[in-house]
């Protein structure tokens, strides 16, 4: 009798009895898909997969902005001293961790299945080790040595980060290009196409141009993708999941959730104030990247001197003051990726500057813009901060970049010209307008006429893949791959220092800063002989 | 005076018995009338009565009775002859072995004078001196090895540790409530009720507890109805309580200013040559502006066009608000406060006959926040019943059924106390807020960081009012019944069935809040509702006799069921039309309609029995064993065996002795024991899936307002948990000196924790789902208690005077973690950064960071001293550098300290002349340190905010080389790491209770056909003596599991209130 008293059963939730059918493997499919925006595992805003501490900030891109003493471990970052056991690594790593772990559980509920034809099976093993792959993809960007998760691990302690995780990362990949379908059932999945760029994008981290170059001809010629007309419809709602997505993490509002569906882990980078969102003004562009926006008389940017002259600003000025913005030549790229003094914001009104910045002695005169909604899309939301902004994970014009880089490489000048010419055509078909639809600024880019040599090409295939991917969470990792860290990012804060005098006395330590340090939480869980810090 | 003539009372079909009322009354030895004392039939178990309050008695009995048997608790019992006499004067002498009450153990209540475990009792008398909603928070002080720390909030509940922290999981102590366990929730318990309250403090005697006792017993007995004519009482007080919070922040805002110019200037933060506020301009001094905000202007002068209050809207579109400066500045923390009213009232009735008696009470408790829009009521009904039949059946109930509500901001404290002790709560947001900023925009409208500049703090009284009416409405139902038989002359069979029942729904506002930095998206609704359902049913013999002369023998057995369950709802809705709480109901809100709810079970089977016995009076022996089966433990380990162990021996019986006369009594008690702890959730076994709306659904298809669910995992099962036990080994000695005038007792503890049941913290690798307990690590405590006593009379016994002291001390010791020394239990991040941290080889929850070394003073010390490149700078702090590698790193952190006290004690004062009653209660904690984080804030660069005078006046200059804090530079984001800073001495006393209080004559109150009547005047909290600079230094602990529990940090607490009170008792 006690024996039966005695005998509960947890209410309310499954097991994996109940999860080993179709739909419960698609069930737990979706919560892997559901980390993509790193966030659901706790973390929020620190493990964004918009990278926007980790690629952005630490970057030349943007600041952490805000105020001084609101998040100052970022600050940590920014001047490239690195504390291990600061918050915000261990955010990042769990967040991804976890969505290794959803993956594994996909993994390792198929055997137990019986009502999935094998066909299904693959394709379900395919998305959750396109996942599985991914997740490991980004936690190999920021730390380089980490530790592979597979579905046969059992003790997930004794789990050194002593090994190079590339080729684990292009066998899930791999294996994804040849179970996924080539269309998706669903807007949201991963097809054959999208494990194909992954993996292509995994061996240019490599340097493996030889290996890069057939997948991406592959994605080029034959898969569905194009650019789409505007550079802008890669950050509106009403134009998500266009044709230029190659991989895209979805973003949802107003669905009985508390926001965290919508672009959650970028809630934080609005400006502040009165201002749209308002709150809470981190993530403010740098000034040395809004001058990369400049132009000189043949719409070419100033690829070796951009820097030396500042794209005039505001700062200093009360919104009340008279501003006119700069009038000199300008890539329209500049004014969709940055907010700025005197031009329209979209369609919440005119940038006024001063009173939308936290605190512009401290974090600059520019916000954020380039993930905004229309305020007429965002209807809705839980939190003025959430919205159903779809994040480009991996966009067409990225591919085409890529692979301009490996034609460079391969001192194919013409190919390489025509890639990055591709994509400045395009640059000048949308440009913001003022209320009277002209123009807001003096815009004017143009395409190459020709690469003079190899390392001038290399130049300009590198500053358009800056310029065109600017603040996306790209460009830190891209400055490591190439090996321009720490040249790039010392001239960065010399500059920087002169006005945000927080930056004073940082520098980059070329060897050692290049990757995040080891969370140390995770190396006290897990004993500093398994877990070796960077 | 003749003889009573004789009453003739039929008596069922036997021959008449006569009936004579007898009269009479008990006094002491100096001639003072003894109220309640026992007058009995000698050898009738039912008839007899107690004396009322001059110490009369009346007492039917059959003519030819001869003897009465009278006695009271503190004297000894004494026969009398009726003989001829129509008034019997008794005098009771005092008993010089005072300790012979009888004490509630488990499931059986002993004499004092044989316990051998350690088991302190309570005066419920003293307990209720001090006005609280509940009873742990009453006994703060009271009890040596009971720390108990009170959260402060109207309703809030209290932290109750004995003998200091076990284990790293649960710390809770159980409660026994009339045979009826609870773990908590006594704010639903009128403490008015209680009748006696005893503390099971080591394993031999909560060992009967088994599995739930690891943290010690705390068994709770309500007053039962007295044979006697109907009594009523009526007791009332009410007053007044003020807090304050002083925490030397800057008021005026020119002082900000100046503050944030010294900083941005020195560290070059300047444009146009000079600092630059929103809000104070850019020039070469800072310049207090007229208003704050206009629409979207800021730091404005009177007479700009922009401030006309024509321009005035304060609609979501158009939104328009206009602030004047507070050049004054506003005293935030007094703005939250007021002075607030508490009061209380008790009706009980009490009486019965042989075969019956009662005891009901109606109470009601109501205790306004002294921080505004805050309270807490409590309206309860307590029926007590006895009745007996056949002379060997007793059938009672004890029942409590309670409504509270919890209102205002921390409603939700009785049940999670996550309000209290945050930095975003009404006290933080006090602290956080700039000065310049009003309560109150022109025109009447809350004011807040919608100016810019001032940081994203939250105008803390527009927090209250728009929370006033959040609220947590409990209804209670707890107590048992009981049928108990006596089967024979020595064997005593009971049956019990408790319930303890809580249905509890709250409500809870968020309200748009247009005039702050970070504004809600909506306004909105929450609606919940709980029911949990405890039921236990017990079932015990108990066999008691005496052998000869030397023997006594009683043994118990028994087995006990529990089964807990509950289910509970949460359903919200946002974009209300209006904010009317007359309105706010959740269908009439149009969006964001969202619900969840969940369930649980849990059950208890156990079979138990103990057996006491004790030779000559003199040599004492116990054992108990437990054995419980629980559903929180998997199939293999479900059912641990606790055992325990005690003896004790009268030394004073001993012939020996016989040459100490000062010695009254003296016992030595030895005992050891095992008790376990089964707080681990329901579920631990289960390894489960969830499926979360906002944390495992994906847009799969693309929507934009649609997810479809999913499935993560909620938990990693172990189904391999076992029991954690807990080992303890006390001696004690009890013993009373000078005809009782002077009692010791004192206990030394040994108290080990093994297979700590504890959530090893997961690697990510593994993912992130609750983490299960496992047994692993080890947890040790020594400690000592020590309670004295001393009470005297003087002139006559018109003076009486009594002292009681407590003192305990405890060291805690984490001996293990895992099986690796090198484990690490981190507390959890604080705004970015670890505060504290448990390893093997140091107390639970000690301060871990960078030790300050002092301030660089000039460029030679600064090149002398490590490096930390990007910080260190001269008028920066020196960090020491603790692994004298020449560099300050991480590794250079270390332990600073940590909460556990030295010692704790109590010092109750006692003085009564004639109808004078006065007496004095201090409470002290010596030697534990806290981690005040309220600094972090108002100290340094935590977000732009108000901050201190401290920060402004001793921050280092050249010309103040001993300044307390670094240079001011606007760019420091590092000296607010967790260093030893931050670390204070916590020690405090505090005079907890004053009361004087004047009893009525005897005489004069029956004049006015009162029994008894008392006045009273009381303080409570009327001064603390600490060195500590917080808002007190009573700091609650945030959070329960052990990656979430901090102890001793401070982040704002509710303050504690000095209260000053009115009383009367009157009994008629």
């Amino acid at each position: 009798c006690s024996d039966e008293f005695l005998e509960t059963t947890p209410l309310g939730v499954a097991n994996d009895q109940l999860l080993a059918s179709k739909s419960g493997v698609n069930g737990a499919l979706i919560a892997a898909y559901s980390l993509l925006d790193g966030v659901g595992s706790g973390p929020t805003n620190i493990s964004s997969v918009s990278n926007w501490i980790f690629g952005s900030v630490a970057s030349d891109d943007a600041y952490k902005g805000s105020d001084v003493g609101d998040q100052s471990q970022i600050t940590t970052l920014e001047r490239y001293s690195f504390q291990a056991d600061l918050g915000l690594y261990n955010d990042k790593w769990v967040a991804l961790y976890d969505g290794v772990s959803r993956s594994n559980d996909v993994l390792k509920l198929i055997p137990k299945v019986t009502d999935m034809t094998d066909a299904e099976k693959a394709q379900a093993i395919g998305e959750a080790r396109f996942l599985r792959a991914w997740y490991h993809f980004e936690a190999k960007k920021l730390w380089n040595m980490v530790p592979y998760v597979d579905e046969t691990v059992t003790d997930y302690i004794n789990l050194p980060n002593d090994k190079d995780i590339w080729p684990l990362i292009e066998a899930d990949l791999q294996f994804a290009i040849d179970n996924l379908s080539v269309t998706k059932a669903n807007l949201g999945r991963a097809s054959k196409w999208t494990a194909k760029a992954y993996l292509a994008k995994a061996h240019m981290y490599q340097q493996d141009y030889t290996a890069a170059k057939p997948l991406l001809d592959d994605v080029i010629n034959n898969g569905p993708f194009a650019l789409v007309a505007n550079f802008h419809d890669n950050f509106r709602i009403a134009t998500e999941n266009n044709r230029e997505s190659v991989f895209e993490v979805q973003m949802s509002i107003a669905d009985g959730g508390t926001g965290q569906n919508g672009s959650w882990g970028d809630n934080w980078n609005f400006p502040y104030g009165s201002a749209p969102g308002g709150c809470c003004g981190f993530f403010q562009p740098s000034q040395t990247l809004v001058n990369a926006f400049k132009t000189d008389a043949n719409g070419l940017p100033l690829l070796d001197t951009f820097n030396e002259v500042d794209v005039k600003n505001d700062e200093g000025l009360a919104s009340t003051d008279p501003f006119t913005p700069y009038e000199g030549t300008l890539d329209p790229r500049l004014d969709w990726t940055v907010g700025r003094r005197g031009l329209p914001f979209l369609d919440w009104g005119t940038h006024p500057g001063k009173n939308w910045i936290r605190d512009q002695s401290f974090g600059g005169p520019y916000t954020f813009k380039k993930f905004f909604a229309n305020s007429s899309e965002n209807a809705g939301a839980e939190s003025p901060r959430a919205n159903a902004n779809n994040y480009r994970a991996l966009r067409y014009a990225d591919v085409l970049l890529m692979r301009a880089e490996v034609a460079v490489e391969e001192n194919d000048m013409p190919t390489a010209l025509k890639l990055v010419n591709q994509v400045r055509t395009r640059a000048t078909n949308e440009v913001v307008t003022d209320a009277s639809g002209k123009p807001a600024a003096n815009y004017l880019v143009k395409p190459y006429t020709s690469f003079s040599s190899q390392a001038y090409a290399r130049k300009a295939v590198r500053f358009e893949r800056r310029l065109e991917l600017a603040m996306e969470g790209h460009r830190f990792f891209d400055l490591v791959r190439w090996g321009e860290a720490s040249e790039v990012l010392n001239a960065y804060l010399a500059k920087e220092s002169r006005k945000r005098t927080y930056l004073t006395g940082s520098t980059f330590a070329k060897g050692k800063n290049e990757y995040f340090p080891i969370p140390q939480a995770q190396i006290d869980i897990m004993g500093a002989s398994v877990l070796k810090q960077n | 005076e003749t003889k009573p003539s004789a009453v003739i009372m039929p008596s069922g079909g036997f021959a008449p018995v006569v009936i004579i009322p007898i009269r009479g009354k008990v006094v002491d030895a100096t001639g003072g009338a003894i109220p309640g004392a026992t007058v009995v039939l000698k050898g009738s178990s039912s008839l007899g009565t107690t004396t009322d309050a001059d110490g009369a008695f009346i007492l039917n009995v059959p003519d030819g009775s001869t003897t009465l048997v009278v006695s009271s608790i503190g004297f000894m019992a004494q026969e009398i002859a009726i003989g001829n006499q129509s008034q019997l004067l008794v005098t009771l002498q005092s008993d010089v072995k005072a300790l012979s009450e009888v004490v509630v153990t488990g499931y059986s209540s002993q004499s004092r004078r044989d316990i051998t475990g350690s088991v302190a009792t309570v005066d419920a008398k003293e307990l209720t001196k001090v006005t609280a909603p509940n009873v742990a928070q009453q006994l703060q002080g009271r009890v040596a090895g009971v720390t108990v720390t009170s959260n402060n909030s109207p309703g809030g509940e209290a932290t109750v540790r004995i003998r200091g922290f076990g284990t790293i999981n649960n710390n809770d102590p159980l409660y026994i409530i009339d045979g009826v366990p609870t773990k908590g929730g006594l704010n639903s318990i009128n403490p008015n009720n209680i009748e006696s309250m005893q503390v099971l403090k080591d394993a031999s005697s909560a060992s009967i507890y088994g599995s739930r006792a690891a943290n010690g017993v705390i068994i709770i007995t309500t007053k039962k109805g007295r044979i006697g004519t109907p009594q009523f009482t009526f007791n009332s007080r009410a007053g007044v309580q003020i807090g304050k919070v002083d925490l030397g922040l800057i008021k005026d805002p020119q002082d900000f200013g100046n503050l944030l110019w010294t900083q941005r200037r020195n560290a070059g933060v300047l444009t146009n040559g000079n600092p630059s506020h929103q809000q104070y301009g850019n020039g070469p001094t800072a310049v207090v502006p007229d208003y704050i905000l206009a629409g979207a202007s800021y730091g404005l002068a009177e007479g700009d066009p922009r401030v006309n209050p024509a321009l005035y809207n304060y609609n979501r579109t158009g939104f328009y608000q206009i602030v004047k400066a507070n050049r004054e500045g506003t005293d935030w923390e007094k703005e939250i406060l007021h002075p607030a009213s508490i009061q209380e009232y008790n009706i009980g009735a009490n009486g019965g006959t042989e075969s019956g008696r009662y005891a009901i009470s109606l109470n009601y408790f109501k205790q306004d926040g002294v921080m505004i829009h805050t309270g807490f009521d409590r309206y309860s009904l307590r029926s007590n019943t006895e009745f007996l039949f056949k002379k060997r059946i007793r059938l009672g109930e004890n029942l409590e059924v309670s409504y509270t509500d919890n209102k205002g901001y921390y409603n939700n404290n009785g049940t999670a106390s996550t309000a209290n002790n945050q930095d975003g709560n009404p006290i933080g947001n006090g602290y956080r807020i700039p000065s310049i900023i009003p309560v109150y925009d022109i025109m009447g409208n809350f004011a807040a960081t919608r100016a810019a500049g001032l940081g994203p703090a939250t105008n803390p009284v527009a927090q209250l009012w728009r929370s006033r009416n959040n609220k947590t409405s409990t209804f209670r139902t707890f107590g048992n019944a009981y049928l108990e038989v006596d089967v024979l002359k020595n064997l005593v069979a009971k049956s019990s069935i408790g319930i303890d029942y809580t249905n509890a729904n709250r409500v809870g506002y968020t309200l748009l809040d247009l005039e702050e930095a970070e504004i809600e998206a909506a306004n909105s609704l929450v609606n919940a509702n709980a029911y949990d359902i405890n039921w236990t049913w017990s079932n015990t013999l108990n066999y008691s006799a005496a052998f000869g002369s030397n023997h006594k023998l009683n043994v118990l057995a028994g087995t006990e069921a529990i089964k807990g369950s509950g289910r509970d709802f949460s359903a919200t809705r946002t974009t209300f039309f209006s904010e009317d709480p007359l309105y706010m109901f959740l269908n009439s809100g149009t969006a964001g309609i969202n619900n969840t709810g969940g369930g649980y079970e849990w059950a208890l089977f156990s079979v138990f029995g103990k057996v006491n016995y004790s030779l000559n009076d003199r040599y004492l022996l116990e054992a108990t064993i437990r054995r419980d089966g629980s559903s929180r433990f998997g199939q293999n380990n479900r059912y641990g065996t606790f055992p325990a162990f005690s003896a004790g021996w009268r030394i004073s019986e001993e012939g020996f002795m016989a040459g100490l006369p000062w010695i009254n009594d003296l016992k030595i008690r030895a005992g050891w024991g095992q008790t376990g702890n089964q707080e681990i959730g329901n579920y631990n076994g289960f390894s489960t899936y969830r499926s979360s709306l906002s944390q495992s659904s994906y847009a799969i298809d693309g929507s934009n307002n649609s997810v479809q669910s999913g499935f993560d995992t909620e938990a990693f099962g172990n189904p391999d948990a076992k029991w954690e036990t807990t080992t303890q080994t006390n001696l004690g000695l009890d013993a009373t000196f000078m005809k009782g005038k002077l009692g010791l007792t004192l206990d030394l503890f040994n108290r080990t924790t093994s297979d700590m049941l504890y959530q090893v913290s997961l690697p990510a690798t593994q993912g992130v789902a609750t983490i299960p307990f496992v047994n692993i690590g080890e947890m040790n405590n020594k400690g000592i208690d020590l309670n004295l006593t001393y009470n005297n009379k003087a002139l006559n016994g018109n003076l009486t005077y009594g002292v009681g002291v407590n003192f305990s001390t405890y060291k805690n010791k984490v001996v293990r973690l895992n099986s690796s020394s090198t484990a690490v239990l981190l507390g959890p991040a604080i705004r970015s950064y670890t505060w504290t941290r448990s390893v093997a080889g140091m107390p639970l929850f000690s301060f871990y960071g960078l030790k300050i070394d002092g301030i660089y003073q000039n460029q030679s010390e600064l090149d002398a001293g490590p490096a930390y490149p990007g910080y260190a700078a001269v008028g920066k702090y020196k960090y020491h550098d603790t692994d004298g590698d020449g560099t300050i790193t991480d590794n250079d952190r270390m332990f600073l300290g940590n909460p556990h006290p030295d010692f704790t004690y109590g010092v109750n004062l006692n003085l009564g002349y004639k109808n004078f009653d006065l007496s004095a209660f201090f409470q002290g904690v010596q030697g534990n340190q806290l981690l005040n984080m309220v600094k972090r804030w108002v100290d340094f660069n935590n977000q732009a905010g108000n901050r201190s005078l401290r920060m402004l006046n001793d921050s280092w200059t050249p010309e103040n080389p001993d300044a307390v804090l670094p240079i001011l530079d606007a760019n420091d984001s590092r000296s607010q790491q967790p260093s030893s800073y931050f670390i204070e001495d916590g020690s405090y006393l505090r005079l907890k209770n004053l009361t004087i209080g004047y009893t009525l004559p005897a005489s004069v109150a029956s004049k006015i056909k009162f029994e008894s009547a008392r006045v009273f005047v009381q303080a409570q909290n009327l001064f603390t003596i600490t060195k500590y600079s917080g808002i007190d230094p009573e700091v609650t602990s945030v959070g329960s599991s052990p990656g979430s529990t901090v102890l001793g940090v401070d982040q704002g607490n509710y303050p504690n209130a000095k209260m000053y009170q009115i009383g009367i008792n009157f009994g008629f």
